[in-house]
């Protein structure tokens, strides 16, 4: 189908143009940019984590900042106060945003709608105000600073250098979003539609809504503890700051704006909205009233985001292409 | 011993205006079925209204002002933001949010980032319990009661009240019976504003006024919701104050973080194991 | 004969409204079931307590020796049960073909994250299989959502099929459909019914009549009688429950 087609070739596009970013900013001399990209990567997996619950299940979560922090303190309290290497550093925050959104995931997919949001929420406070508490082992609110162990000993590799630590950030980010396309294309993605489209008529074909629920949510802290785990090895730092809900509502901006339900749209979203982080705050100090107000104004006229408006007019092209609207499917009856 | 006696009646204090803000979150929840993130920031706008407007003519006048600018931007927003994107629904959580961006930010540009403190427009203490309490604080607890009071009078006893609370009951009956239900999801927005706001300014003289107090006050209010019932006024109230006082008791042996940690410990409780609320039952 | 379904003693309880009043009904097996009655009788409600959409108040639903009474129903679906509903249902956002194949998918058990959907050879076969027997291959691509109603009602059927059951609850597959759709959907159900049980609930009498083996007359909750088409139009009770006593046909 040619409209799939556009659509990897848009994927391609900017994978290649993000695999050749740092050489051609290091030509250029804009070495401070190539370090606002890899934060773009890093947070667009948090930004992911938050569609695929909310644009492929059908769950709002509030509250994936929680997972973002298990990542971040894993490696933090990994390598500062038991001396991991980065590897197993890297493992630990990611294994422990796992366990913990397994962990709440079985309490608070029991709930819906609005319930499910406010439990989200309750959850990230109640373990930003342990993390804020416990000094002594998280910093709290000054933060936990650590030096970053070497990436690959023996080559030399260390994250200490901007570009290295670019495509470090760049081929975990790429691998997540290749296992999210998997995800979504596979029987299992079809369940989590499955279950967003119509609960009833899921579990009526055999579908456990529950853990379909709770696989998702799992996957989402994943996906969410990597991006904490990066976070924390790019700026060796972590900060109980960032698990509060505000960065947990921004990670569901991006996605919004960007566009729920697609692959990209996590990225583009996080892409725009950081860029213009960048470049308004310099003119406006107050830049922070027109992503309010932009926000507003994308779910007014542009709720199905940047990425999905542009799926949506491939998909209206084709469909003019070949001729044929839904509405002269005709009823088989009449067909005769 | 007085440390505790203190910080409880602190607790009373706050839990009052805390109830008060709660009643306006809960009924905006509870008839436009929206959970507004912004309505902690509508509390610090209130605050912020009643330094500067106490400034130039006097607290008093600020104390009747700001309700009244509450609801005028209340049901500005209602018809230029809520209402556009209602429909999206689980996309008004979004536009409250952005929101609150507008709002903080704006405060902060025009305010300023520095924080402020407020003379007791009531100077002065009166020993009570043997300890010598701010005679403001005590007026503060009185005047959120009378507020509290009245605004269940006006539910139960006025037209417009009647219609509110009809329309929460049962949406699609309330529009059979002929009453404006967009009219009133609409005031009930402004009322719900105006309660925060009134909220900021009997709390103005008790705390540091700056763009940030709302993002404290949001999950307070939510608890008190929560935990005393979606749709339970009087429960909110309840709440409101029993887990103020809770609070307050915590923090007189222990960190107040802990006491935080404790509220929401309870309201997730709650949310998973009484969902409509701790006094489902007991109250109508 | 063997039996389909046996229900003894349901009883379904809304607060003071009983919707089910301690039934007994026995549904044998091979033959094609229907169920009628008044509106209010309990039809809808009995599927509804028997797929495990609604919590029994007491009472039992005993298929192939096993008690469903407390079952979640997408367990009740595993064991070979299925069913359409009143309200016609389905994934909406989904082409005819995708609503079709996640139903399959979930009757496999299938749910690895890594392999593409569209990569199982023997589910697609199924599915292909499945569009023919409901007569929905031209449809395959087309949006669920955007099908007449009697399309969607057969898709309904569809869905119901991909899980191989043994007993099949149709209610009201024929409401709203135009006579030729009528037609064809009636066909297909008499065909399927001669290789899956079915019990069938139905407002059309004459469509009923014409095809039913053994009907089963529900009122205000309870049985009323059972027996085969010719019993039942001749019954006195029946024709009460329907058009009132002669004095209150005026």
């Amino acid at each position: 189908m040619m409209a799939s087609r556009i659509k990897w070739a848009g994927v391609a596009v900017i994978a290649a143009g993000l695999a050749c970013a740092p050489l051609i900013l290091e030509q250029t001399g804009n070495l401070f940019w190539i370090n606002v990209i890899a934060e773009i990567m890093i947070w667009s997996l948090l930004a992911a984590s938050v569609n695929l619950l909310l644009g492929y299940v059908g769950l709002l979560s509030f509250g994936q900042a929680l997972y973002f922090g298990f990542g971040m303190y894993g490696v933090a309290i990994g390598v500062s106060h038991f001396g991991l290497g980065l590897w197993p550093a890297f493992f630990l925050g990611v294994g422990a945003a796992s366990a913990m959104a397994a962990i709440s995931g079985a309490v608070a997919v029991r709930l819906t709608w609005h319930y499910f949001a406010i439990i989200t929420v309750v959850f990230s406070l109640i373990f930003y105000f342990v993390a804020m508490s416990a000094k002594s082992i998280t910093g709290g609110d000054d933060g936990l600073s650590f030096s970053t162990p070497a990436l690959w000993e023996a080559a030399g590799l260390s994250l200490t250098d901007r570009v290295t630590q670019f495509y470090f950030i760049y081929m975990i980010v790429f691998a997540c979003f290749a296992a999210f396309a998997l995800l979504v294309a596979s029987p299992l993605g079809m369940r989590f539609a499955a279950v967003r489209d119509n609960e009833n008529r899921a579990s009526l074909i055999g579908i456990n809504v529950y853990l379909t629920r709770w696989i998702a949510f799992v996957i989402a802290g994943f996906f969410a503890g990597v991006g904490g785990a990066l976070f924390a090895l790019f700026g060796r730092y972590a900060s109980a700051s960032y698990m509060f809900y505000h960065v947990s509502g921004e990670a569901v901006v991006w996605s919004i704006v960007g566009g729920t339900g697609t692959l990209l749209g996590p990225f583009v979203g996080t892409a725009l909205l950081i860029l213009f982080r960048e470049v308004i705050s310099g003119i406006w100090e107050n830049y922070l009233i027109a992503v309010g107000a932009l926000v507003i104004l994308v779910v007014m006229f542009a709720p199905r985001g940047i990425v999905g408006i542009f799926n949506d007019l491939i998909s209206r092209r084709e469909r003019s292409k070949e001729g044929r609207e839904d509405s002269e499917i005709e009823p088989l009856a009449q067909a005769d | 011993m007085d440390l505790v006696i203190a910080l409880t009646i602190n607790g009373l204090v706050w839990g009052l205006i805390v109830a008060l803000i709660a009643l306006g979150l809960s009924i905006i929840f509870g008839l436009l079925d929206i959970i507004n993130v912004a309505h902690g920031d509508f509390f610090m706008v209130g605050t912020v209204l009643a330094l500067v407007i106490a400034g130039t003519t006097g607290f008093w006048i600020a104390l009747v002002l700001v309700p009244l600018i509450g609801l005028a931007l209340g049901l500005v927003i209602e018809r230029l933001v809520i209402r556009p994107t209602i429909s999206a629904a689980s996309l008004t959580i979004v536009t409250t949010f952005g929101l609150s961006m507008i709002l903080q930010e704006a405060v902060r540009a025009t305010f300023g980032a520095q924080a402020r403190r407020m003379a007791a427009p009531i100077p002065g203490t009166v020993p009570l319990f043997g300890l010598e309490y701010d005679v403001y604080r005590l007026f503060a607890a009185v005047f959120a009661m009378l507020c509290i009071a009245a605004f269940f009078l006006f539910l139960s006893r006025t037209r417009l009240g009647t219609w509110i609370r009809a329309v929460r009951h049962d949406r699609e009956t309330a529009t059979a019976l002929g009453i404006p239900v967009t009219r009133v999801c609409a005031f009930t927005f402004g009322l719900g504003t105006a309660m925060a706001l009134l909220g900021g300014a009997i709390a103005a003289p008790i705390t540091t006024v700056e763009f940030r107090t709302g993002v404290d006050i949001l999950p307070v209010s939510f608890m008190a919701v929560v935990i005393g019932g979606l749709g339970n006024l009087k429960g909110t109230v309840a709440a409101a104050i029993l887990l103020a006082v809770l609070e307050g008791l915590i923090s007189s042996f222990a960190d107040p973080t802990l006491a935080r940690i404790t509220s929401l410990a309870v309201m997730s409780g709650v949310l998973l194991l009484k969902p409509k609320g701790l006094f489902a039952g007991a109250t109508r | 004969m063997e039996t389909a379904l046996e229900i003894q003693g349901l009883t379904k309880r809304f607060g003071g409204l009983t919707a089910v009043d301690n039934i007994d009904i026995r549904f044998p097996k091979g033959i094609l079931n229907a169920v009628i009655g008044p509106n209010g009788a309990g039809k809808t409600t009995l599927f509804n307590l028997v797929t495990g959409m609604l919590p029994a108040t007491s009472g039992h639903v005993f298929f192939q020796g096993e008690d469903l009474i407390g079952k979640p129903p997408h367990q009740i679906v595993a064991r070979g049960l299925s069913r359409t509903l009143q309200i016609k249902s389905v994934f909406g956002g989904m082409s005819v073909r995708d609503n079709i194949r996640i139903a399959v998918f979930a009757n496999e058990g299938v749910s690895n994250p890594f392999r593409p959907a569209r990569g199982y050879r023997d589910i697609s076969r199924r599915v292909d299989e499945i569009l023919q027997e409901t007569g929905l291959n031209r449809l395959a691509s087309a949006n669920a959502g955007a099908l007449s109603y009697g399309d969607v009602a057969l898709l309904e059927i569809a869905l119901a099929l991909a899980n191989r059951p043994t007993l099949l609850l149709l209610d009201e597959p024929i409401c709203g459909m135009s006579p030729s759709e009528t037609e064809r959907t009636v066909e297909r159900i008499t065909k399927l019914a001669r290789t899956i049980d079915v019990i069938l609930i139905e407002h059309d009498m004459e469509v009923v009549f014409k095809i039913a083996d053994l009907i089963t007359v529900m009122a205000q909750g309870r049985l009323l009688v059972q027996g085969t088409p010719d019993e039942v139009a001749k019954n006195d009770k029946v024709q009460e429950v329907y058009l009132g006593t002669p004095e209150e046909v005026e």
